[in-house]
């Protein structure tokens, strides 16, 4: 089931003299699997969006959130059961590691929900092995030998040891260098597709986002303004530079080019299918001018 | 959850008033007489007419009066218990009520009213100052303020480098408290349940983090200042010079006549 968002607005400090709309009117559907992704330069109100998911903000009318049919405006007692179903990682997630191993670290969370101690071991191996880092080596280390790279999986991790059905995570790569960046989406995706879940991916990067997410949403001052599969949402170049958002340069070249030759397709992001439509397009060129 | 709005440190609220373009220096010299006044003053009439003048000044900052009744917030304990204290424990003067255990007294009734106005006050004078005064604003003015130490060996210069230094980390720090609280809820803590130890214990995972990136700014901090040659004992310019002008002389003559006078009959 998934998580459905019918006309949620949220306003903070409501009826003061800084109140501000952080959201307005958003309706959307995070489906059961799949990469989503939401991108919006900062203060479009996306952290706040997410928040909303796992429920540390309450929606101020009902039937606006409703996660696997539950609606969170009537929900009562503990919310243990939504920060179980819906895993969030903050933005720079390696600022909130405090034990003294990695072990404990990750048993943190698990412990906390109540999940029987006998069941924590293989939740914490699994959630490793997810994030790609061996179970032996890392253990017993303390998170704060780690580096900036590994402490961010490890951030991830602690939240896959909770195990997760949806994962939302606030601009994953912040802050990271080229190598560990690519590295760490080529990673969320593995464990989109073995764990068969749905990843919400939160950036500002267009790249990213179109690297790894199905489908989009873009918002910008507090709506989404554009929604779509990726592809189609990245090809409206001109909306999305009215939102002042970069449109990735594959995009940017495909799109050029297909000013002149209406032939080219904009179907790719990566660099490998950039290239050969390129090069095909180059091909019809020279047999354009018979040389 | 909403740590950040508890606390109001920095409160400063911008409007145009003639409160705001006042020199802070006035407004802090000037709250120091008047909370001497508050003190040397006995009289509930006294206090009224400090109040008059109070709220004079609070219309005159144009802010709403909300702000300043918030600032009461943290205080209301105090100022329930020390008025209540008074009103049933002062055993002087006529009895206006006498029933079972209680016995309430006109004394008693002025006394509290008295407590209650002075704590009133208090709040009202710091409030403001801080809420018309940006926190750069007030350290500059306590740097000119305890000037005179300096011929004692006090290194003035340096500490309001330091309060300055804090008051500007004092919103980075709650907002990554907030951030924190945020996360590690999200990782399934709940600080709205348990017993006292449980609620204790969860602080820790707010508590090492939020050290361990103040340490690490405060580290970054003083590279920084050394990349822009800051040296300790070294004098200073400031970029905003406060200059005292005709309107500021006018008004502390005006203010500390009227409450010096106020102190002087009351």
């Amino acid at each position: 089931m998934p998580i459905q968002i019918n006309h949620l607005s949220f306003t903070y400090d409501k009826g003061l003299v800084y109140e501000k709309e952080a959201l307005k009117d958003i309706t959307m559907t995070i489906p059961d699997q799949g990469i989503i992704g939401i991108i919006g330069h900062s203060g479009s109100g996306k952290s706040t969006l997410i928040q909303h998911f796992n429920g540390l903000i309450l929606p101020q009318k009902k039937n606006t959130i409703l996660v696997d049919g539950t609606d969170l405006y009537k929900v009562e007692g503990s919310l243990s059961w939504l920060r179980k179903k819906v895993g969030l990682v903050f933005q720079y997630p390696e600022n909130q590691l405090f034990e003294e191993t990695i072990e404990k670290e990750l048993a943190f969370g698990p412990k906390n929900l109540g999940i029987p101690e006998k069941d924590i071991p293989s939740l914490i191996r699994h959630s490793l092995e997810l994030v790609g880092l061996k179970a032996e080596e890392y253990l017993d280390r303390s998170p704060f030998t780690l580096s900036g790279g590994e402490k961010r999986k490890i951030a991830i991790a602690d939240i896959l040891a909770m195990n997760p059905t949806y994962l939302v995570l606030d601009e994953p790569t912040a802050g990271l260098d080229p190598v560990a960046r690519k590295e760490l989406l080529l990673n969320i995706v593995q464990i989109q597709k073995q764990q068969n879940m749905t990843v919400v991916i939160v950036s500002h990067d267009m790249e990213e986002i179109a690297s790894v997410s199905e489908y989009v949403y873009v918002m910008s001052e507090s709506e989404i303004k554009v929604q779509g599969p990726t592809l189609d949402v990245f090809s409206q170049c001109n909306t999305l530079r009215e939102l002042q958002l970069d449109v990735p340069e594959p995009i940017q070249i495909l799109s050029t080019l297909q000013k002149v030759d209406p032939e080219v397709c904009i179907r790719h992001v990566d660099v490998q299918g950039t290239t050969q439509e390129i090069l095909s397009f180059l091909e019809r060129k020279r047999g354009d001018h018979g040389v | 959850m909403e740590f950040k709005k508890s606390i109001s440190i920095g409160q400063y609220i911008p409007t145009n008033s003639i409160v705001h373009k006042l020199d802070p220096r006035f407004k802090m010299m000037f709250l120091l007489t008047f909370i001497i006044s508050v003190f040397f003053i006995h009289t509930v009439q006294g206090y009224l007419l400090l109040l008059a003048y109070m709220l004079l000044s609070v219309v005159a900052t144009k802010i709403s009066i909300q702000h300043f009744l918030r600032a009461l917030k943290p205080i209301i304990f105090l100022l329930i218990f020390t008025t209540v204290l008074q009103l049933f424990f002062t055993k002087t003067g006529p009895v206006l009520v006498d029933w079972w255990v209680f016995k309430i007294t006109l004394d008693g009734v002025y006394q509290s009213v008295f407590i209650f106005l002075r704590l009133i006050l208090l709040v009202f004078a710091s409030s403001l100052l801080t809420l018309t005064s940006t926190p750069m604003e007030l350290t500059a003015s306590l740097e000119y303020v305890l000037h005179p130490f300096k011929y004692v060996g006090l290194p003035v210069s340096e500490i309001s480098m330091m309060i300055t230094i804090a008051l500007r980390f004092v919103p980075t720090i709650m907002e990554e408290t907030d951030r924190l609280m945020k996360a590690q809820t999200a990782r399934g803590v709940d600080f709205e349940k348990g017993n006292l130890m449980k609620r204790i214990a969860n602080l820790i995972p707010i508590i090492v983090p939020l050290f361990i990136s103040a340490l690490r700014r405060a580290d970054e901090l003083a590279i920084a200042m050394e990349a822009r040659s800051f040296q300790v004992g070294k004098p200073r310019t400031h970029l905003h010079v406060l200059v005292f002008q005709r309107k500021d002389y006018v008004f502390l003559f005006l203010s500390l006549f009227y409450v010096i006078t106020i102190s002087y009959f009351f």
